[in-house]
This record gives C-alpha cells, sequence and structure tokens, in this order.
C-alpha cells in the first residue's frame, strides 16, 4: 500500500494506491469512489477490505479522498458536485500512470456512484465497468433522508437532554438544512444535490454497469424503483447491465458513535464474483 | 502549510498524514501533536475535526502527525503477540519517532478522544517525551451535585413541583421508589468498567489510580487538558465537576478543565466542531514556543 499525494497544486488529493499483489497482475485498474459524509466515515472499512481483496486477486486499486474531504486538502464547505467529479478523473488518470492498466473499473457507493456515473459522461475513455452500489438518484429524496438522520442522530446523540431539552431539539432541526451528520450542506452543495435525477444519467458510458442495491422495503421503496428504471434505461441503450439484491438492507447514514463501520461479507463477494467472471473471458496479463 | 502522507512504523504498516507550517512562513514550534483514532473511526477523526485541528495548529508553527493504530482506519495489523492497549502505546511511540524524522520536534502532546484518551493517557504515563495530554470526553466521575443536577433535569419534563407531586402521589410510593432507583442507577457505577452515556463499555480507572497517574503527570511537567462534552448529562453536567470529585487529591489547580455544554461526545453540530477546535487551539498556543535553532 502507498500513500500518494497527488492532483493540481492547489486541490491536492490523497489516495492509497494498491498495486496488484499476483504474480500476476490483470490488465485491469479499479478506483473506488466514496460516498459524502457520514456515509463514507460508515463505509471506510468497508472500502479498505474491498481494496485488499481485489489486489490479492490481482487488480490495480486506488482509494482516494474527494478534495474537501478525508485526508484531502480542502474544507468541507468546498465540496461541490463538479469537483468531485473532476477529482475521480484526475484519480483515474493517477492510477493509469501508475499501473500501465488499459481496462479501467471504477466502483461507487451512494454518493459516490452518482459521482462515477456523472464523470463517465465526461470521460475521453469510458471505463470499461462501473458498479454502482446504491446510488444517489433522487436528489431531493437523499436530502431529505440526510435531514432525517440527522436529526435523529443529535437526539441520540445528546442522550436525555436530546429528549428533554425542547430548545435544543428545534435547534437540530433548524440546522439540518444547512449540514448532514457532521458535515456541511452549503446552498450550493444542495442545490446541485437536490437536482439529482433518473435524467442525469442519461449520458452514462461504460461497456457494462452493474447496479447493487439493498433489498426492497417500505423505506427503500422509492429508490428500489429509481434503480430498477435506471438499469432498464441504460439496457435500452444496449449497455451490459447486472443487477443484484442485497438481503440485508444497510443504514449508511447510521452514526453508532465512533462504532460505525461496516464491512457486510456477502455484498463484497458479490462484488468480486463480478470481477471473477470477466477476468477468465478477455483480461490479460501485463509486465510490470 | 504542507501535508505529506506517508507509512511508518517498525511493521512499515502505519498510514499517517504529516502536517507542518511551510519552511519560512513562521517560527517553527518545538513540539508537535499527535492525532489518531477515536474509536474506529479512521484517523481524520470524529467528523475530520483531526484534519481541523492540525491545520488550525500549523497557523501557530505547530506541527503533527495524525495516523491510524496498527489494525485500524488503513493501517496493518499487527503481529498480535501483545495486547491491543500494549500495541496503541507502541504505535504511538512510532508516530512520535516518525514526527521527529519529519519535523525535528522532541517534545509531543497527545490528543485523544474518548477511547483514544484513554490510550493517550496510557502512553503519556510511560513516555518522558509527552509534554501534554488532551483528553476529550473519557474517565468522568460523579459526585453528589451532578447527581442532583440530573435528577432535577429530568423531573422538569413533568412542569411544576406541583405536577411533580400529583405524578409522585399517582403511581404510588412503590413506582416512585422504583423511578428514584432508575433516576440514581446510571451515575452511581462503582466497578472500573461502566457503561458510558452512549451504550458501550470502557475502561475507568479508579479515582485514586487516576489522580495519582495525573500528579505524576503534572510532576513531570507535563500539561493536563481534560474537555468534557455536554451530551454527556448523565455523568457529567456542570463545568466543575473535574475539581469537585477530585477537590481530596490536591491537583485541581494544576489541571486545566472545559465543559462544552453543547458539543457532544463526537462534535457532530458544525457549531460543535468550531467550538470543540477554539477549545483547543487556545489551549494548544502554549506549546508554539519555537525552537531555539529557529
Amino acid at each position: 500500500m502507498i500513500p500518494i499525494r497527488f492532483g493540481a497544486a492547489n486541490r491536492q488529493l490523497f489516495g492509497l494506491y494498491q498495486p496488484a499483489s499476483q504474480d500476476s497482475p490483470r490488465n485491469e485498474c479499479i478506483v473506488l469512489c466514496n460516498p459524502f459524509g457520514q456515509e463514507a466515515i460508515r463505509s471506510h472499512r468497508l472500502f479498505k477490505v474491498l481494496a485488499d481483496r481485489l489486489c490479492r486477486d490481482g487488480f490495480h486499486v486506488l482509494r482516494f479522498d474527494y478534495f474537501g474531504t478525508g485526508d484531502s486538502a480542502g474544507d468541507g464547505d468546498e465540496v461541490r458536485i463538479g469537483g468531485l467529479v473532476d477529482d475521480l478523473s484526475t484519480a483515474d488518470n493517477e492510477i493509469v500512470q501508475r499501473s500501465g492498466c488499459t481496462r479501467r473499473c471504477w466502483i461507487g457507493l451512494r454518493l459516490g456512484a452518482t459521482i462515477a456515473a456523472l464523470a463517465s459522461t465526461k470521460a475521453s475513455v469510458s471505463p470499461h465497468r462501473l458498479i454502482l452500489w446504491e446510488p444517489v438518484i433522487d436528489g431531493a429524496n437523499y436530502l431529505t433522508g440526510l435531514a432525517h438522520a440527522h436529526t435523529l442522530a443529535l437526539q441520540d446523540a445528546y442522550g436525555s437532554r436530546g429528549v428533554y431539552d425542547l430548545a435544543l431539539r428545534d435547534k437540530f432541526v433548524h440546522e439540518s438544512g444547512q449540514e448532514a451528520l457532521g458535515f456541511p450542506l452549503t446552498d450550493s452543495f444542495r442545490a446541485e444535490l437536490n437536482s439529482l435525477t433518473l435524467d442525469s444519467f442519461s449520458s452514462v458510458q461504460a461497456s457494462a454497469i452493474d447496479i447493487f442495491s439493498s433489498v426492497i422495503s417500505r423505506a427503500r421503496i422509492a429508490d428500489s424503483n429509481m434503480e430498477a428504471e435506471l438499469t432498464k434505461r441504460l439496457a435500452a441503450r444496449g449497455i451490459e447491465t447486472f443487477s443484484a439484491s442485497i438481503d440485508k438492507p444497510i443504514i449508511w447514514t447510521a452514526d453508532e458513535m465512533m462504532n460505525a463501520a461496516t464491512v457486510p461479507g456477502e455484498v463484497l463477494q458479490q462484488i468480486l464474483a463480478r470481477f471473477a467472471n470477466s477476468s477468465t473471458q478477455d483480461v490479460t496479463a501485463v509486465a510490470r | 502549510m504542507i501535508e505529506h502522507s506517508i507509512i511508518f512504523g517498525k511493521n512499515a504498516g502505519l498510514i499517517a498524514t504529516i502536517a507542518t507550517p511551510l519552511p519560512n512562513a513562521l517560527p517553527h514550534a518545538d513540539t508537535g501533536f499527535i492525532f489518531f483514532n477515536a474509536g474506529v473511526v479512521h484517523r481524520v477523526g470524529v467528523h475530520r475535526t483531526n484534519v481541523t485541528i492540525a491545520r488550525a495548529l500549523v497557523a501557530l508553527g505547530i506541527p503533527s502527525i495524525r495516523f491510524d493504530l496498527a489494525g485500524l482506519g488503513d493501517s496493518a495489523r499487527a503481529g498480535g503477540k501483545i495486547s491491543f492497549a500494549e500495541q496503541t502505546v507502541l504505535d504511538i511511540q512510532d508516530a512520535m519517532d516518525a514526527l521527529t524524522v519529519a519535523t525535528g520536534v522532541r517534545r509531543f502532546v497527545l490528543y485523544g478522544v474518548c477511547s483514544g484518551a484513554v490510550h493517550s493517557y496510557s502512553a503519556a504515563l510511560v513516555d518522558e517525551r509527552v509534554a501534554g495530554v488532551a483528553m476529550f470526553d473519557t474517565f468522568k466521575y460523579p459526585t453528589y451535585k451532578a447527581q442532583m443536577r440530573r435528577i432535577t433535569f429530568r423531573l422538569k419534563k413533568y412542569g411544576s413541583m406541583t405536577a411533580i407531586i400529583k405524578r409522585g402521589v399517582g403511581i404510588g410510593f412503590r413506582s416512585i421508589s422504583n423511578a428514584l432507583t432508575l433516576l440514581r442507577k446510571p451515575t452511581a457505577p462503582k466497578t472500573e468498567r461502566v457503561v458510558s452515556s452512549i451504550g458501550f463499555f470502557a475502561y475507568r480507572p479508579l479515582k485514586a489510580e487516576f489522580a495519582f497517574g495525573l500528579r505524576t503527570l503534572l510532576n513531570r511537567g507535563t500539561k493536563i487538558f481534560l474537555i468534557y462534552a455536554g451530551s454527556g448529562f448523565e455523568h457529567y453536567n456542570y463545568a466543575d465537576q473535574f475539581k469537585d470529585a477530585f477537590k481530596s487529591f490536591g491537583i485541581t489547580d494544576q489541571v486545566e478543565t472545559a465543559f462544552l455544554l453543547d458539543v457532544d461526545h463526537t462534535a457532530t453540530r458544525l457549531a460543535a466542531q468550531t467550538e470543540l477546535v477554539a477549545c483547543m487551539t487556545q489551549w494548544a498556543a502554549q506549546f508554539s514556543t519555537a525552537r531555539e535553532e529557529n
């Protein structure tokens, strides 16, 4: 594992590059795209385990933090959709240069999946495969969910004061428009998120797109319908699509104090299986 | 400011980012700060507060390293031959060595949140390079005043005193007894392992043991800063609670404390983050003394 800092001097990004660990590395590199805010904290360990497994299976992997997030330069209030998309492109260039691979895959979770989809529309060479794990398709619905999770998390975090102190509770609700679970939601970023719809995905480019979604439940009915519709639209455009359902829904915004990390093994297995299938057909080893 | 990321440690498996002032920007301090995980949250800290504090410190000329303990965040697992608690102390010492190599500082302040504060305290006790320890929201000791404030606060939800009495009569003596037992229960832990207000077990030394440890550090000249969040109202609910709890040990004048009423255990609200960062930065300013070679 190699910690790197890359990108323009005024937009330095932190990344962890993991060259393929097998003797016969595959000619395929993979960029993992973080979700936003608390969802990124919750999935940090998951992405590390996924990167380790992919690396062990012969893939070159890059995890990175967008500008204004994690260990990268910038502040949280500088996060914008356009910036996140550009950062993914920068990360993609970085891993292609470092690995020498010609085939590229992007795996994104939640907003990271949406960013991967949007970035593919601007890429000079589109990625071979996109894996979109519960992409944010309906931005307005996503914001509503964040606001709800924010208020609940704070009521829980403040213990008895969160229950009985009505002035404090009013403050939580009022602030939920400008922040989400500890991370800023500026007016600009909010507006960008709010404008995300199915149509935002109309120009997505990739040879194959896999969509992983949680099993349909009452809480996710709107998201599930969107994911099904997205899959249908992509297939209609002639893109090879694959859909997988995850049996146990994961609450990505969970803020269980400092112990919210989750590593759902069954989903990891399903993702890894997608690469096992493709590699036997058309992936060739390159000399390092 | 310069930030660069490294992999370090005796097994070359610890991941860190070092933040330093620009070479000629201002005199560099002779002390560096060490940040690491809070629970399983990786080195950026709860809601990225480690990053925010580290950058505020750079403005004071103070360098820092933020890293993942072995087996947490991005760092590799350790060999497993020693306990996690012992390993964390070794990892923190490795981080001090790495910051010395990178910046030349030879004195350190350890900042820890919740269980991370326990690790900071443990490392400070065994390493004389530690010039300061800042512990956020850990080791809370009850007082009668804290208990009364807690009970009073809970009773407020019933409204006036008349309403409280009416309700008390209504539910009967047995229920009153049960209710009082419940109200008292969380504030009277007798064991070393206590349930924190956020629902997980955490080690807490006996009061005399903690006082002895603090005195050991103070005698060595180590600065101590105990910061308490207002969200743990069940266990810590007024500014001088530490001083009241430890008044018989003769150390309270030398220990700095802060009670941040509107800050929760993980500084979730942006306003809470601002308050925590300001509090830490203000305390840290005493370590911005320039190195002699500057």
